[in-house]
């Protein structure tokens, strides 16, 4: 299996505190990566230096498809492959569902400015578009704006414009976060299903352990900015430092639950 | 419904362009030449500061520009002011993509405050030193622009020509009235087209969520770049009509006053509209036209006027506008006779 995503000793610092030290890892292709750890183990920090938004990394190379892009900027980070979501909603709040799809439809593939100006094809990236609402399932709301919709259909939207973008590898910073028990199953419904339908590579941030081991195929855990652990989900659940630093000794009876 | 968004603007044209055979009153025909000429200044003005958010202290400065270049071109070296008008807006289209190109990547708010620095700057070399004493020639740029005194006061910039029509401010305003009208229609259509197309939505993009603009693949100096320098382009052409129809251009045009008459008026027309500015230009302007009897208590009653509407609307116009529409949906049934 070859590896789509490394991450070779990479370091963030704000002033001396490192958010990130020394965090290597590798993506293989064509799975579901999970990354869990307390509050503050610079989770987000992480998918920030991937993705360069707002900032590249202290130091360390971060490797796509065999190429370093840890120099490049984030808007073309987009165009390699590499779409990501936030953990608190962000929105286009003056445009509809649709036109803020089509942000990500038109300027994820559109990577020169002269294709933008000659030989724009309209039609292809409104279809791409519509197609990515489909897939989430808002088509209804396509017409709405964005301002005055729930947190639900925020986070479905974010992934709708995450796709349009044409992505090989899909970062989604808790997804399910502050959602109810019903809208976490139907998103994580329809995780699997892009998962499975498009084969995308996806790694997901995540706190809610139980979400994370039935989706994910590999997972890394980290604590202050360090990887504690790494591996089969269920290897790490029962790992001892995991269960010390971050799952706390009451997971062992959920653990046990699950089991039965 | 999809050709109503058509409906009020071709209306309002069609009022607009049969008012010189209803009423050829020369004062109400020059006011709405200004109204036209500032209105265009405004809705550029709102291209850059309602659509970017980037707020361009130093608009006023390109307007000037456009208006001294060509009032330069056609006195000093003898070009046609047809062929002024076009040269002087290209150079204000590509003084605006440096300005912009060089001070955006500074943020919005150095941005801000480098295009005032630019603005005080052009206005101190128009003037030439900016002494007190008018016509102070042979200083800074007041060598070409002639001073406080103002370009064109000696011998008056050319106007243009259509055959024997002239189209100037003079006696006969109806040539004038059209051709500014004109320009109006095309430069308004033309901004609309701008801000609805896909680089209208980079724009609102990155001016509502930068960061997820820039995430979804934006680059956000490449669209603020373009929209700064169409919008110094039209308010360069503005400028240029300007210069060729008055005749006469003084450093006060750019001055602190006429910046910040300009600035409340894309305000109150409601920011990132388009139409809002303009329609506030039209208020405003005839406002200080009819009352100006009143001399000094007339700026006390426009400005308390505009603060009682963003008191009641903080959008300005354009949220006023709205508000009655959605008052006026509301009511429908009494209003059942107006079909639609």
């Amino acid at each position: 299996m070859d590896t789509i995503l490394e991450c070779q000793e990479v370091s963030k610092f704000f002033g001396d505190f490192a958010a990130l030290d020394n965090v290597s890892f590798s993506v293989p292709r064509g799975i579901i990566f999970g990354i869990a750890g307390p509050n503050g183990a610079g989770k987000t920090t992480l998918f920030n230096v991937i993705t360069c938004n707002p900032f590249p990394p202290s130091s360390g190379k971060v490797i796509f498809n065999g190429e370093e892009i840890q120099e490049l900027k984030s808007y073309e980070i987009v165009h390699r492959g590499i779409a990501r979501t936030f953990q608190t909603p962000v929105i286009f709040k003056n445009l509809t569902y649709f036109k803020s799809v089509m942000v990500g439809s038109i300027y994820g593939n559109l990577t020169n400015l002269k294709h933008n100006v000659f030989g724009f094809d309209r039609h292809r990236y409104e279809k791409k578009a519509l197609e990515s609402l489909e897939r989430v399932g808002i088509t209804s709301k396509k017409d709405d704006f964005t301002q005055h919709a729930s947190l639900y259909d925020l986070k479905l939207l974010m992934i709708a414009s995450a796709l349009a973008t044409n992505p090989s590898l899909l970062c989604l910073d808790e997804p399910v976060s502050g959602l109810t028990d019903h809208e976490i199953e139907l998103i994580w419904e329809l995780i699997s299903n892009i998962y499975k339908d498009l084969g995308i590579t996806t790694i997901i941030i995540e706190h809610i352990m139980k979400f994370l081991m039935n989706i994910s195929d590999e997972v890394i855990i980290l604590n202050f900015g360090k990887v504690v652990c790494k591996g089969m989900p269920k290897n790490v659940a029962n790992d001892e430092e995991v269960i010390k630093c971050y799952l706390g000794d009451e997971y062992k009876r959920v653990l046990k639950d699950m089991e039965r | 419904m999809k050709n109503l968004q058509y409906f009020f603007p071709l209306i309002i044209l069609g009022i607009l362009l049969s008012i010189p055979l209803i009423a050829p009153n020369p004062f109400i025909l020059q006011l709405l030449i200004s109204i036209f000429i500032f209105g265009q200044v405004s809705e550029s003005w709102d291209l850059g500061m309602g659509y970017l958010g980037l707020f361009n202290f130093g608009h006023l400065a390109f307007f000037a520009i456009g208006a001294y270049t060509s009032g330069i071109l056609a006195l000093y070296f003898g070009v046609s002011p047809w062929l002024a008008l076009i040269l002087s807006s290209l150079l204000t289209f590509i003084i605006g993509l440096l300005f912009s190109l060089v001070t955006i990547r500074a943020g919005s708010f150095a941005f801000s405050l480098i295009s005032f620095a630019f603005q005080s700057m052009f206005l101190h070399w128009v003037r030439g030193g900016g002494g007190p004493a008018p016509g102070k020639m042979g200083e800074g740029g007041a060598t070409f622009t002639g001073g406080t005194l103002g370009l064109g006061a000696i011998i008056p910039i050319p106007h243009m020509q259509i055959g024997s029509i002239a189209i100037t401010t003079g006696i006969n305003k109806i040539p004038a009235y059209y051709f500014t009208l004109i320009l109006f229609v095309i430069s308004t259509y033309t901004m609309y087209k701008l801000v609805n197309s896909r680089f209208g939505l980079a724009a609102v993009a990155l001016r509502d969520s930068r960061t997820y603009a820039i995430s979804r693949g934006i680059n956000p100096l490449t669209y603020n770049v373009i929209f700064i320098s169409f919008s110094t382009f039209f308010a360069g052409l503005a400028g240029s009509t300007y210069a060729h129809l008055m005749g006469v251009i003084s450093p006060e045009i750019i001055g602190w006053s006429n910046l910040v008459l300009m600035c409340c008026i894309v305000e109150f027309g409601g920011l990132g509209t388009l139409f809002g500015p303009a329609a506030a230009s039209f208020l405003i302007t005839s406002l200080t036209y009819f009352l100006a009897g009143l001399s000094a208590y007339k700026n006390i009653i426009i400005a308390l006027m505009m603060l009682f509407t963003l008191l009641l609307w903080p959008t300005g116009l354009a949220g006023a506008a709205s508000w009655f529409k959605s008052w006026f949906l509301k009511k429908r049934e009494r209003f059942k006779w107006i079909r639609f």
